[in-house]
This record gives C-alpha cells, structure tokens and sequence, in this order.
C-alpha cells in the first residue's frame, strides 16, 4: 500500500483547473471530466453518458483494470460473486456488522425505500433500541408518514431526531451515520427519466445493438466487451450492463463525499458514514438476482426491498403503490451545511483530510501551489 | 500587457450581487406573502439571515483571493451562483 494518503473523492467543480494546471488536456463531459491519454477511462465516461443525461459523482473503477488521471484508494475492490445469502440474511449480518461496533447507530431515513428497509432492518434485529437514532425531516414524512408513525408506535423508546430548521448546521453526530446509499448503484441506478427517454423494453434489449445506435463507436464496444467480461457472469442485456457499470464505477462516490457533512466536527474519519447496502453480501446477492431488479413497469424497481420491509410493516399499499422517488432531501442539507459553514474542498483523502485551498470556491493555480507545493504530486498518474 | 485582475473581480462581484439581491426581494416578498404562516414566516426569516452570512462570506473570500488568471473568477462565478442556490434552496 501507498504510505501517502489517496484520493477517494473529488470535487469536480474544481477538477477542470487543478487536471489544466497540472499539464492534462481535458475535455468537460457533462459535470464529468474527459482527460486525453486515458482512453480507458474515457470510455467509462461515455458509458455514464449513454446511461445518464446529466451524469455526475466520480466515475472510480473498482476492477483495477481502469487508470483515470486521478489516484484513487478503491475502499472495496470487485471480487467475483460467491454464493449468494438470502435477503433476510443479508440484512441481519449487516445489522449485526454495525450493532457490533458498540457505538451510537443514526440511521439517516429519508423516507425512500432504501432508508425504509435498513431501519425495518435495524429495527428487527438489533436487539438495543437505544442503540439506534433515527434521523428524519419533514420530507422524510411527506414521502412515508404511516411508516413513521408505525415505527414510533411499536417503539417508543427509538429515539428519533428532526435534522430541519437548524438542527443540521449546529448538531453534532456522535456514533456513526448510516444511509441507504448503495441501494440504488447496486441495482443499476434506474431513473424514470432513462425509461421515458428509451422505452421501458429498452432494459431486454442487447446492449450492444443500444450502445452503437447511442454512439456510432465501434471502439466503445469493443472496450465493453472486455470490461464486461470482468464480471463473470453473461452482460448481455441493457439492464445488466447498467447494473455493472454502476456497481464497479459509480458505487464508491457516496460515502466519502458524505463524510463532508461531519467536517465541522474533530475526529472524523471515513468509517464514520457508511452505506448500509455497499457490501460484499448485497453485491453478490445482485450479482444472483438482476433480472429481480425491477418487473415489468417502473413502478416494480425494487420491489423485492419493499417485500423485506412488508414482512415488518405489513402496509399493503406501500408494497403495491410506492415507487422510486429521489430522495435528495440529506443532499440539499449536505450542500447548504457546507456553504453555510465554508466545509468546502477539492478532494478527500483516504484517511479524512481533505484538500483545500483558504479562498474556495474561488480557487487558483497560486493558491493552490503556496499551500501545497508539489506534496500532492502522487495523485495524479500519467497518461497510458 | 499584464491582467487587471481587479476588473475580473469587480465583474464577478456585481454578477454575484445582483444574484442575491433577486433572491433577497423573493424571500422578501414570501415573507411578505407568508405572514401569518408561523412556519413559512420563521423559516423565510431565517433564510434572510443566511443569505447575508452567505453574502458576507463570499465578499471577503473574493477580497482575499489571489490570482493573475480571469478564467479562475469566470469558474468561481459558477461555484458562488451554484452556492447561493444551495443556500437559498426551499427544500433545505
């Protein structure tokens, strides 16, 4: 291992200049980056464009078969697929995972059906109610208020936090956070938006014949080919080459940009905010199920959590009826804590430090080199 | 013919302060709109107070910088009208 810190994060409102300054060509795609000399890495850009109209969220490889401009420390790298646990099971070892680290459990619940079955999750098996904290906002109850007053019903004792208003700028998070971040980029990251813009058929189809009507590149698919081959598994269809390309390259980006949320606060560390589904259990276990992934309309991606969460909260119009919403609410309070209260930065390294200059979000080449010199030379690889 | 960096600033001062001025009469006139709302009134209000801290914050950061390159106030615009959005955003 690298004794110097590696990134895990960037900042891709400041990338375009510090990539400039260090000698790159580079090209925007999106709020993405293309970088000249990194061929393989561009191809992924291409990919996320094909899939996303907007992409955004740092493409990482986490195959190791990709170098991209930038040196990332790779938290969890691919491994083939095991056997895979049942759900229940699942569900249960990742609860017993955090229970076990005998620390303060906030559970951020947004109302989404991610958030939604890890607290029915924690809720069953954690056997310390006290443990746990869950964070809520008012939009959390906009989106499932039944579930709420459900969980507070059957446990009084939970003690629940309403992080609007102020309370998100000024508390301070003991224990540690944990979010339902995984739970889309495990399961192919599917938005409405794909599905109007293409079909909901388009998911069946051959990714090849879809790839090469997106983009007349022959190269592109060649590059597929050989990327998709790493899974182990056949990557024939749009849905499964989907659920790859989010699982290795978009999966990393969440956790660590998270943790900026705590930077007001000392004794941060990246471990501090956890993904509950960005694990090796619920990874294999997708690797068994994509075709479970959704059914045959929009409204049947991921139902398979919502009948985890019935079995707990037997509400039979929230496993018929409630569908995908974005649930953005954590990320505008992330967004406007680190304006308010000047938590910007350019990267974040592996061990929680993180890149700044003291004027941002003016940012300048002088700036930059007065602070660092050249010690952050080591993040940038050189082109293939 | 070396920059006149004070220009760019200038510039990019008067873009940003004519941002939040907008945003300031539209939670102004929310407030206004809102009065007898206890909530809307309370969270409007405290939204005013943060676009001035906010306001305050940016200025003096531009006053600091150091920079002989325009294009760096050209992008930092981006970032400060994207900033005031999140800080001035009803849903947080």
């Amino acid at each position: 291992m690298n004794a110097l810190p590696l990134l895990v994060s960037v900042n891709h409102q400041y990338i375009t200049q510090l990539l400039n300054w260090h000698g790159y060509q580079s090209e925007p795609a999106g709020n993405l980056v293309k970088v000249q000399g990194f061929d393989d890495y561009n191809q992924l850009i291409d990919i996320n464009k094909i899939f996303s109209n907007n992409p955004w969220g740092d493409v990482v490889d986490r195959t190791g078969t990709i170098t991209g401009p930038l040196n990332f420390r790779i938290l969890r790298p691919w491994q083939p697929a095991a056997t895979a646990k049942s759900l229940d099971d699942i569900f249960q070892l990742r609860v017993r995972h955090y229970v076990d680290q005998d620390q303060k459990l906030n559970l951020f619940w947004s109302g989404g059906g991610d958030s939604t079955a890890l607290v029915s999750a924690f809720l069953q098996h954690c056997s310390q109610v006290d443990q746990l904290r869950l964070i809520y906002s008012p939009h959390s109850l906009y989106e499932n208020r039944n579930f709420f007053e459900f969980v507070t019903q059957k446990f009084p004792m939970l003690e629940t936090v309403d992080i609007s208003g102020e309370e998100y700028l000024s508390r301070e998070f003991d224990g540690i956070v944990v979010t339902g971040h995984g739970g889309d980029e495990f399961t192919a990251s599917l938005d409405q938006s794909f599905l109007e813009a293409h079909g909901f058929e388009v998911l069946r189809r051959g990714w090849r014949d879809f790839f090469y009507q997106q983009t007349n590149n022959s190269k592109l698919i060649d590059f597929c080919e050989r990327y998709f081959a790493v899974a182990d598994r056949p990557i024939d269809s749009v849905l499964e080459a989907r659920w790859w390309f989010y699982a290795v390259a978009k999966s990393q980006v969440f956790a660590p940009r998270d943790v900026s949320f705590l930077f007001n606060q000392s004794g941060v560390s990246l471990d501090r905010f956890s993904a509950f589904y960005n694990c090796q259990e619920f990874e294999d276990y997708m690797w068994h199920n994509i075709n479970g992934i959704i059914d045959t309309d929009y409204t049947s991606y991921k139902k398979f959590l919502r009948r985890y969460v019935y079995k707990f909260y037997a509400n039979d119009d929230y496993l018929e009826h409630s569908g995908k919403v974005n649930s953005m609410q954590f990320q505008y309070y992330r967004l406007k804590k680190i304006e308010l209260l000047d938590l910007r930065w350019i990267g974040i390294l592996e061990d929680a430090t993180f890149v700044r200059t003291k004027n941002l979000p003016f940012f300048s080449k002088k700036e930059f080199v007065a602070e660092y010199s050249n010690r952050l030379d080591y993040l940038f690889n050189q082109p293939c | 013919m070396s920059v006149n960096i004070k220009y760019y600033k200038i510039k990019t001062i008067k873009r940003f302060l004519n941002s939040t001025a907008q945003a300031r009469i539209t939670l102004i006139n929310e407030l206004v709109v809102n009065a007898t709302d206890p909530t809307l009134y309370r969270r409007r209000l405290r939204m005013l107070e943060q676009l001035s801290q906010y306001e305050q914050q940016i200025i003096k950061k531009l006053r600091d910088f150091d920079s002989d390159d325009p294009y760096d106030l050209e992008v930092a615009t981006w970032n400060i009208l994207q900033g005031l959005g999140h800080v001035v955003n009803k849903n947080a």
